[in-house]
C-alpha cells in the first residue's frame, strides 16, 4: 500500500517536470481554436453538401431563392443546354433527371422554398394569421422492454409455445399517471418555435407543424463524447507512461526495488484516474448533472485505463501502440455509444453505462439491477485486463520484442503456474474469461442489432460460439504447449474440467446481472435458462478442442476450435428453432 | 542504385507488414464503416429525421379526442388510422396498452377562417422509435392543415406561397444520398489519412526516443532522407486504402465518380496531414506530447474545414457526386499541390539548418 503511493507521487513529479512548456502553450492555444470553430459552426451552421446540387433557373427572383441553400449551384439567363443540369426550372415548371441525385436535389429544392415561405411569413408579424395552427407536444414515458419489437406477438394472441417470446406485463404504475403533464395553454412566442439548445433536457414543447420535430437521440450521443474525449486522451497518456520505462529501460530499475509490480502499475495509474475523475465530475456538473455521475463513469474510465495499460505492456513498437489504442478507443466508444442511440426505445440500451448516464441527466432513477447490469461486466473486465497485464509486467516480457498472442499465453501461463497448473487452474481460467467472452457478446449483439432479426439471430449464434469455443481451451493449449506429452486421458479431464468452470462462470454471472436479459431471446441464444444441456454442451465442446489439439498439435487450434464451435452452433441453432424457421 | 530513402521507406514499410500494424489499421477503418452502415437508419435519421418516413411498414395508429373534418379528412389521406376516444383517461389507458401510439386532442371551438390561434396537444411516446414514426406521418397532415388554415386567413396578411409544378414526381427516392455523399464517403477516403498522419509521428519519435536515430545517422545516410523515407512509406499506404474502400461501395451499388480523382485529391491531403505530422514529431521528439499535438491539431482543421464553404471534404463529396466540373477541380487541386509543398520546403529548412539536432527538448 505504501509502494502504491511511492510510485503515485514519483509519477506526478516525473509528469510534472516532464511538461514542456511550449507544447502546453501550443495545446492551450489548440483548444481555445477548437473552441472558436466550435462555436463558429453552432452559429452559422455546418457547410456540408455545398454547391452538391446544379440547378438552371430563368428567373433571377426564384434564383435568389434557391440560393439561400448553399447546397445549390444556380445558374441563370443564358446557360449551356449541352450541360447536364440536376434539376431545370422553366417558367415554374421544375424538369429533373432520373439518377438520385437529381431526385435528392428536388427534396432539398422542396425544402428550400418551404423555408423561404415560413421566413417570409415570420416576417409578416402577425402570428393568428400567418402561423395559425400550434401544437403543444407532451413526451409520455412508456414501460420499456427489451422483447424486439418485431418478434412481439400481438398482445391478444394467447402466446405459450414458445418461452422466447416473453410478453413483458404492463405494471400498472400510478404514481406515473399522477405526474402526468396536464395541457396548458400557452401562448406561443417566437423563440419557442426557433433554435433548440441541446442541453434542454424539458420534455413537452411547442411548435408550429412544420417545426414539430421527432424525438431524437442526439443529446446522448453528443453527451457521450463529452465524456469519452477527456477520458480516452488520459488514458493515452498512462499507456505512454508505462511505454516510457520499457523504452528507457528504466521500469527495469524500479523491478529490481522491493515493490511488487502491482504497486507499480496501480501506482502509475491513480494520478490518472484521479485527473479523469477531476474532469468527469467537472463535465457532469456542467452538462446538469451531479456528482452521482460518478459511479456510472468508475467502470469506464478504469477500462479505458486497464486496455491501455494493456496495450502498453503488449506493443512492440510505437506504431503498433498507437495502433492497438485507437482499436480499442474506436470499438470501446462503440460499445458506449452505440446502445445510447436506443435509450428509453430499447431496453438492450442499459448495456452502455453512458444510457444510464442519460437517464441520470434527465431526472430519472437508476434501479440497482440497471446500474449492476451495465457496470459489472465493465468492472469485471478491467480487474482481469489488470491483474493478466501485471503478471507479464516483469523483465522477460517488457523489454523483449515478444509477439502479442505469446505474450498474452504468457500471462496465461503465469496465472495457471500459481494455481498448480492442475484441473483447478483450467476451471478457474474459464470461469475469469466469462466477462471477456461476455463483452465481446455484448458488442456483437450492439453491433447485429440493427440488421433484420432472423439474419441477426443467426449470426449472432455464430459469433457468440466462435467466442466461447475460442476462449474456454486457452488454459489447456497453453499447458499442450508447454508440455506436449499430456497424457489422452489428462488431456480429456482437462477439457471437462474447462468446460465445467466456464458452465458455472457463466450462471454466476447470469445471478447477478443478467436477470433482465436472459428473458429476451438474445438470452436464449447466450444459452442462459437452461441447467443440464449447457453443462453437458460445455464439457463436451471443450473436450473435443481439447483432444483435438493434443491429437493434432497446437498449431490445428483453430481448426479445434472451429470443429467444436459447429457442435456449439448446431445445438443452439436447435434451440432456438422455433424463432428462426430453420 | 542505392538510394537511401527508398531503402528507409522500405524499412518501415516491412515492419509494418511483419507487426500486422496493417491489418490492425483495416480492421479500425471497417469498424468505423461498419458503425456507420449498421447505423444507416439511426445516424441518418438523426441527421435528417425525415428519412425516416419511407420506413414506416404499419400505418400509425392514433387516437383523436375531438374532431375537425378537414384534419381528419387530411389525417385519412396520409392512411393513419384515426380511434376516437371520449375522455383523456381512456385514451391514454389505450396509449399504455400500446393499442395506439399516440394522442392527438382537438378543441371543439375550431374555426378555420377566424382570427384565434388553433391549439392542438399531441401527446408522443417519449424518445420512442415509434413515436419518431408517428410525427412523420402525423407532421405532413398537419401541415396541410395548417396551409389550408392560412389560406383562408391569407387575405388578412397578403401572403401568396411560391408554387413551382413538377410534371411528375418521382417514384423512387434518394433518402440516403445526402448521408453517403456527404458524411460516409468522406469518412471513409479521411480515415486512412488520419491513421498515416499518425504513423508518421510514430516513425520519427521512436527512432529519437530509443536513440536508434543517431546509429542511423553514423551510416551513409542525412536527417533529411531519413525523414522522407518514413515520409515515403506513410503516403504509398493512403492510394491503395482509399481505392480499395471506393471500389467496395461502387460493388454495393453506391455509384462512385471520378474514383481516380479522389485517390489523387486524397494523396494530396495526405501529404498536407504526413507532412504536418512529421513537422510536429520534429519539434516536439517525445511520443505521447507529439500524438497528443497532432489529435489537437486534426480537430481544429476538421472543426475548421466544417466553417469554409469549399473544403477538402467537400470536394470528395462533389467528387464523389460527379457535381463538379474538371476546370474547377483542377483550381482545387492546385491549391492542395501548394500546400504540402510549402509544408515540405519548411521542414526541409528546418532539419537542414547547421546546427540542427533531433533531440528530446526535455531531459531523459
Amino acid at each position: 500500500m505504501l509502494g502504491l503511493i511511492k510510485i503515485a507521487l514519483w509519477e506526478v513529479r516525473q509528469t510534472k517536470s516532464g511538461v514542456d512548456p511550449r507544447a502546453a502553450t501550443l495545446s492551450l492555444l489548440l483548444i481555445a481554436a477548437i473552441a472558436a470553430a466550435g462555436w463558429s459552426t453552432s452559429q452559422f451552421g455546418f457547410h456540408t453538401g455545398d454547391k452538391l446540387y446544379t440547378v438552371a433557373v430563368d428567373e433571377e427572383h426564384l434564383a435568389e431563392i434557391i440560393r439561400t441553400n448553399p447546397k445549390f449551384d444556380v445558374t441563370t439567363g443564358g446557360y449551356n443546354a449541352t450541360k447536364r443540369f440536376d434539376l431545370l426550372i422553366k417558367r415554374g415548371v421544375v424538369t429533373y433527371q432520373g439518377d438520385e441525385r437529381s431526385i435528392a436535389a428536388l427534396d432539398a429544392l422542396d425544402r428550400t422554398i418551404r423555408e423561404y415561405d415560413e421566413e417570409r411569413l415570420i416576417a409578416k408579424n402577425d402570428i393568428p394569421n400567418a402561423f395559425p395552427v400550434w401544437i403543444t407536444i407532451n413526451y409520455l414515458p412508456r414501460i420499456q422492454s427489451f422483447n424486439l419489437p418485431t418478434t412481439l406477438p400481438h398482445e391478444d394472441e394467447t402466446s405459450d409455445s414458445e418461452d422466447i417470446y416473453i410478453i413483458v406485463p404492463q405494471e400498472e404504475d400510478e404514481e406515473r399517471r399522477a405526474t402526468l403533464p396536464t395541457p396548458q395553454p400557452i401562448v406561443p412566442t417566437k423563440e419557442t418555435s426557433r433554435g433548440r439548445n441541446i442541453f434542454q433536457f424539458d420534455s413537452q414543447n411547442i411548435a408550429t407543424p412544420s417545426k414539430i420535430e421527432p424525438p431524437l437521440p442526439f443529446r446522448s450521443v453528443v453527451l457521450t463524447f463529452f465524456f469519452i474525449f477527456p477520458i480516452h486522451f488520459i488514458a493515452q497518456f498512462y499507456s505512454a507512461s508505462i511505454m516510457n520505462e520499457r523504452v528507457r529501460k528504466s521500469g527495469s530499475l524500479l523491478l529490481t526495488a522491493p515493490i511488487r509490480a502491482s504497486e507499480i502499475v496501480l501506482g502509475k495509474m491513480l494520478p490518472y484516474l484521479a485527473i479523469t475523475l477531476l474532469f468527469t465530475i467537472l463535465i457532469g456538473v456542467a452538462v446538469g448533472g451531479n456528482h452521482r455521475i460518478v459511479p456510472l463513469l468508475l467502470p469506464v474510465i478504469l477500462t479505458f485505463l486497464s486496455t491501455s495499460f494493456l496495450a502498453a505492456v503488449l506493443a512492440r513498437s510505437f506504431k503498433e501502440l498507437t495502433f492497438i489504442l485507437v482499436f480499442l478507443s474506436v470499438s470501446l466508444s462503440g460499445y458506449l455509444f452505440l446502445p445510447t442511440i436506443f435509450v428509453n426505445v430499447h431496453g438492450v440500451s442499459t448495456i452502455s453505462p453512458m444510457s444510464l448516464v442519460v437517464e441520470l441527466i434527465e431526472g430519472e432513477k437508476i434501479k440497482l439491477a440497471e446500474y449492476l447490469f451495465a457496470t459489472l461486466p465493465l468492472y469485471l473486465v478491467s480487474l482481469l485486463v489488470f491483474t493478466f497485464g501485471i503478471f507479464i509486467y516483469r523483465d522477460e516480457d517488457l523489454f523483449s520484442q515478444k509477439s502479442i498472442p505469446s505474450k498474452l499465453i504468457d500471462s496465461i501461463e503465469v496465472f495457471l503456474t500459481r494455481l498448480n497448473e492442475g484441473y483447478f487452474s483450467v476451471f478457474s481460467l474459464s470461469a475469469l474469461l466469462i466477462p471477456i467472452a461476455f463483452i465481446f457478446q455484448l458488442v456483437a449483439i450492439v453491433l447485429l442489432f440493427n440488421l433484420p432479426i432472423e439474419t441477426s439471430i443467426v449470426l449472432f449464434v455464430i459469433v457468440a460460439a466462435l467466442i466461447e469455443e475460442g476462449l474456454k481451451p486457452l488454459g489447456i493449449y497453453t499447458i499442450l504447449k508447454r508440455k506436449p506429452e499430456t497424457s489422452f486421458r489428462q488431456s480429456a479431464m482437462l477439457g471437462a474440467a474447462s468446460g465445467l468452470g466456464f458452465f458455472v462462470g457463466e450462471k454466476l454471472i447470469v445471478l447477478i446481472v443478467l436477470i433482465s436479459i436472459a428473458d429476451s431471446i438474445y438470452g436464449t441464444a447466450m444459452g442462459i435458462g437452461l441447467l443440464i444441456p449447457p453443462l453437458i454442451l460445455h464439457t463436451t465442446t471443450t473436450t473435443t478442442s481439447a483432444l483435438l489439439t493434443r491429437r493434432a498439435g497446437v498449431k490445428f487450434y483453430p481448426l479445434a476450435v472451429a470443429i467444436a464451435a459447429t457442435i456449439h452452433i448446431t445445438y443452439n441453432l436447435y434451440l432456438l428453432r422455433g424463432a428462426i424457421n430453420v | 542504385m542505392y538510394n537511401p530513402i527508398l531503402t528507409i521507406a522500405r524499412k518501415e514499410l516491412s515492419t509494418l507488414f511483419s507487426e500486422k500494424t496493417l491489418i490492425l489499421a483495416l480492421l479500425i477503418q471497417l469498424f468505423v464503416a461498419s458503425f456507420s452502415s449498421l447505423l444507416i437508419v439511426g445516424l441518418t435519421s438523426l441527421y435528417d429525421p425525415e428519412t425516416l418516413k419511407g420506413q414506416t411498414t404499419s400505418n400509425a395508429e392514433i387516437g383523436v379526442l375531438g374532431y375537425q373534418e378537414k384534419l381528419v379528412s387530411l389525417m385519412e389521406e396520409e392512411k393513419i388510422n384515426i380511434h376516437y376516444y371520449n375522455d383523456l383517461q381512456r385514451a391514454l389507458e389505450a396509449f399504455d396498452r400500446g393499442r395506439i401510439d399516440a394522442i392527438l386532442t382537438i378543441p371543439d371551438d375550431i374555426d378555420p377562417g377566424g382570427t384565434e390561434i388553433i391549439r392542438l396537444t399531441l401527446y408522443l411516446p417519449e424518445s420512442d422509435i415509434k413515436g419518431t414514426f408517428v410525427v412523420m406521418q402525423i407532421k405532413e397532415s398537419l401541415s396541410k392543415f395548417e396551409s389550408f388554415v392560412r389560406e383562408k386567413r391569407s387575405h388578412r396578411i397578403d401572403f401568396t406561397p411560391i408554387t413551382l409544378h413538377v410534371e411528375k414526381m418521382p417514384k423512387k427516392s434518394a433518402k440516403y444520398f445526402e448521408f453517403i455523399y456527404t458524411i460516409l464517403i468522406p469518412l471513409l477516403v479521411f480515415t486512412p489519412i488520419i491513421i498515416s498522419g499518425g504513423l508518421v509521428v510514430d516513425f520519427i519519435t521512436e527512432e529519437v526516443e530509443r536513440h536508434t536515430i543517431e546509429v542511423l545517422l553514423t551510416a551513409p545516410v542525412s536527417l533529411p532522407q531519413i525523414i522522407a523515407g518514413k515520409i515515403t512509406t506513410a503516403i504509398a499506404i493512403v492510394p491503395p486504402q482509399v481505392a480499395a474502400w471506393l471500389f467496395f461501395l461502387d460493388l454495393t451499388n453506391t455509384h462512385v465518380a471520378n474514383i481516380p480523382t479522389i485517390v489523387l485529391h486524397s494523396t494530396l491531403i495526405a501529404l498536407t496531414i504526413i507532412l504536418t505530422g512529421s513537422l510536429i514529431a520534429i519539434e516536439y521528439p517525445n511520443r505521447s506530447t507529439a500524438q497528443y499535438i497532432y489529435s489537437l491539431t486534426l480537430i481544429l482543421l476538421f472543426t475548421t474545414s466544417y466553417i469554409l464553404p469549399d473544403s477538402p471534404l467537400n470536394l470528395t463529396t462533389r467528387l464523389a457526386a460527379g457535381s463538379i466540373d474538371p476546370e474547377e477541380t483542377l483550381t482545387h487541386l492546385t491549391l492542395y499541390t501548394t500546400i504540402p509543398i510549402i509544408l515540405y520546403l519548411s521542414l526541409h529548412a528546418k532539419i537542414t539548418r547547421s546546427n540542427y539536432t533531433l533531440r528530446h527538448h526535455i531531459s531523459d
